[in-house]
């Protein structure tokens, strides 16, 4: 009796987990006309194949492929990057460079 | 419109695959972009380092679907010809492969400037075959002819777009991958700065103008120089991405010696765009002044190697305990059953991947294979499954199947990941606890990498 019960619970918290995340997936992505919008999350709900439906047919978000977010401009990573590239285009001079090489990385021995 | 007849209900379908494909095959996507056009006659012209990999990244990275123009060889295969011709690809016959005969490329050329007339984006990948070296092969002409034709043939507005892909392993399942779009170069805009006085409005200024072909060529080159990667050969590119990784992890440092931000055990990774930059710009300085940089990062990778480390474990070894940490770890362990279930739907696709590997093929060779036997592998077994639970069961058990499947192969992927970090952040604690021998050295090459670095950079660009 407990263990045809356990394995469906063990079946129904994935189902009830997947059905949320691919309602929330319906009501968020971009792309979708209002009324689409409305009858996919009917249909993701009364019909458990909709939302294997909805998997495939779904609109492509291009912006979700990038799955690494870009560093942040104030980043002394990104600020080192941005010297290096701004003394060899000539736009910061030599001491220039070396005074703030030397803020970013104090550990360094400059030559 | 032409360009909806040529483009029959197989592009969406595609570029699902290629999305799926990417997601699949790469554990990150970074995108660096300066002002992608998103509108009017697009030609993007990319580095080919990798293979399908390149067609299936920037299919999956484009709001607009790019015709493709691709080596007529492919539509020899018959479902890589339905495939072509589902996105539209534009057939090119290369003179290696024909023997001599061109005649064929009116087609290609005439495809182009409709699908350009059209608004639509041409991709090319001027270097024509897939490159085995770090740096860009002297470019073809093809682009710059394509572009100068269908201008000439009445098309306003071109913008070429010129695009770098960077691979952390190109030969590798889940690693990491990074598209640079550069600055598009505005056709209409440069012409007349390219052919001082020339009258470019003319007719005369078409794909068979010798000297505006040539330049535009040079121009072309010289952007996609911009955002490609300027290695001398593998053994450079290795050396000055640890170089870079050990500058911006310095410049990462927190003033009281503490760990990076990036690196208080959420992510180790620096990001791409910044390794890939500061390399780039090291690669730029002359030949001389690179010799201590490349010396004290091989000697340094050597030792890395031999203790099994990377080099954040050296750099940052006081792996902190997060609340993010914490939180992840008790998700991991209440995802743990179903992500054993996800292991064992998985293990077998994701064995298939690995099978290339024991061949001896070469990294532009795996750049192909790779993305192509685990979409085949991930999506068969998908497929085999859901499947068999619908005729078994009913249609109903079928979707849920096939929706749990993947939801539970991602949980394999999230459990392992927390696990292996939790693991890098014990080796880092040992590491930490080490103060005599091997570490010690490792720890004295990576000042010596830092060293050089900044000498280097000190140095005037070449």
């Amino acid at each position: 009796m407990t263990e045809p019960l356990l394995r469906d619970v063990a079946i129904l918290v994935p189902v009830v987990v997947a059905w949320v995340v691919i309602v929330v997936d319906v009501a968020r992505r971009r792309g979708l006309s209002r009324r689409r919008r409305i009858g996919w999350l009917v249909f993701v709900t009364l019909v458990p194949l909709a939302m294997l439906l909805w998997l495939l047919r779904r609109p492509i978000d291009v912006a979700a492929q990038v799955t690494a977010p870009p560093p942040a401009p104030d980043d002394p990573r990104t600020r080192l990057v941005d010297l290096v590239e701004a003394y060899d285009a000539g736009s910061v001079d030599r001491s220039e460079f070396e005074r703030r090489l030397r803020d970013l990385i104090p550990r360094a021995t400059t030559g | 419109m032409s360009g909806d007849e040529r483009r029959p209900s197989g592009a969406p379908t595609v570029r699902r695959l290629a999305v799926f494909g990417t997601r699949l095959v790469y554990r990150e996507v970074e995108v660096v972009e300066r002002g992608r056009p998103t509108a009017g006659p697009v030609l993007a012209v990319s580095s080919h380092f990798g293979g399908v990999a390149d067609a299936m990244l920037l299919l999956a990275l484009s709001e607009r679907v790019p015709r493709i123009v691709a080596r007529d060889l492919i539509w020899k295969y018959p479902v890589a010809r339905s495939i072509m011709r589902s996105i539209g690809a534009i057939p090119v016959r290369r003179r290696a492969d024909s023997g001599g005969s061109v005649q064929r490329n009116e087609d290609m050329f005439t495809a182009c400037y409709d699908a350009l007339g059209d608004g639509d984006v041409v991709l090319i990948f001027p270097e024509g075959v897939t490159q085995e070296d770090p740096h860009l092969a002297p470019i073809r002409t093809g682009a710059a002819r394509i572009a100068l034709g269908a201008r000439s043939a009445g098309v306003r507005g071109i913008q070429i777009e010129p695009v770098g892909i960077h691979y952390e392993d190109r030969a590798a399942f889940r690693s990491r991958v990074l598209v640079a779009f550069g600055e598009p170069i505005d056709l209409d805009a440069v012409l007349p700065d390219l052919l001082p006085g020339v009258d470019v409005d003319g007719e005369a200024v078409g794909a068979d103008h010798s000297a505006a072909v040539r330049a535009l060529t040079a121009l072309i080159a010289e952007r996609m120089g911009r955002v490609g990667p300027r290695y001398r050969d593998w053994d450079q590119a290795r050396a000055l991405h640890l170089a870079a990784s050990v500058a911006l992890r310095e410049a990462g440092r927190v003033p009281d010696g503490g760990t990076t931000p990036a690196d208080d055990g959420e992510r180790d990774a620096l990001p791409l765009a910044l390794t890939e930059r500061l390399a780039a710009r090291l690669a730029a300085r002359p030949a001389e002044a690179l010799v201590p940089v490349e010396e004290a990062a091989a000697s340094y990778a050597r030792s890395l190697r031999d203790l099994d480390l990377e080099d954040a474990d050296v750099a940052a070894p006081h792996a902190r305990v997060t609340g993010r940490v914490v939180r992840d770890l008790v998700l991991a362990v209440v995802l743990l059953p179903y992500a054993l279930i996800g292991a064992l739907i998985g293990a077998l696709p994701y064995l298939i991947t690995q099978v290339p590997r024991l061949f001896r093929l070469s990294a532009p060779m795996l750049s192909t294979v790779v993305p192509m036997v685990a979409l085949l592998a991930f999506l068969g077994q998908w497929t085999v499954l859901t499947v068999r639970a619908a005729l078994t069961w009913s249609v109903t058990y079928g979707a849920v199947v096939g929706v749990l499947a993947p939801l539970f192969v991602a949980a394999t992927v999230f459990v392992a990941e927390r696990f292996a970090l939790l693991g890098r952040g014990a080796r880092r604690w040992w590491v930490s606890r080490r103060s005599a021998g091997p570490i010690a050295r490792a720890r004295h090459e990576r000042a010596d990498v830092l060293t050089a670095v900044v000498r280097a950079l000190g140095e005037e660009a070449a």
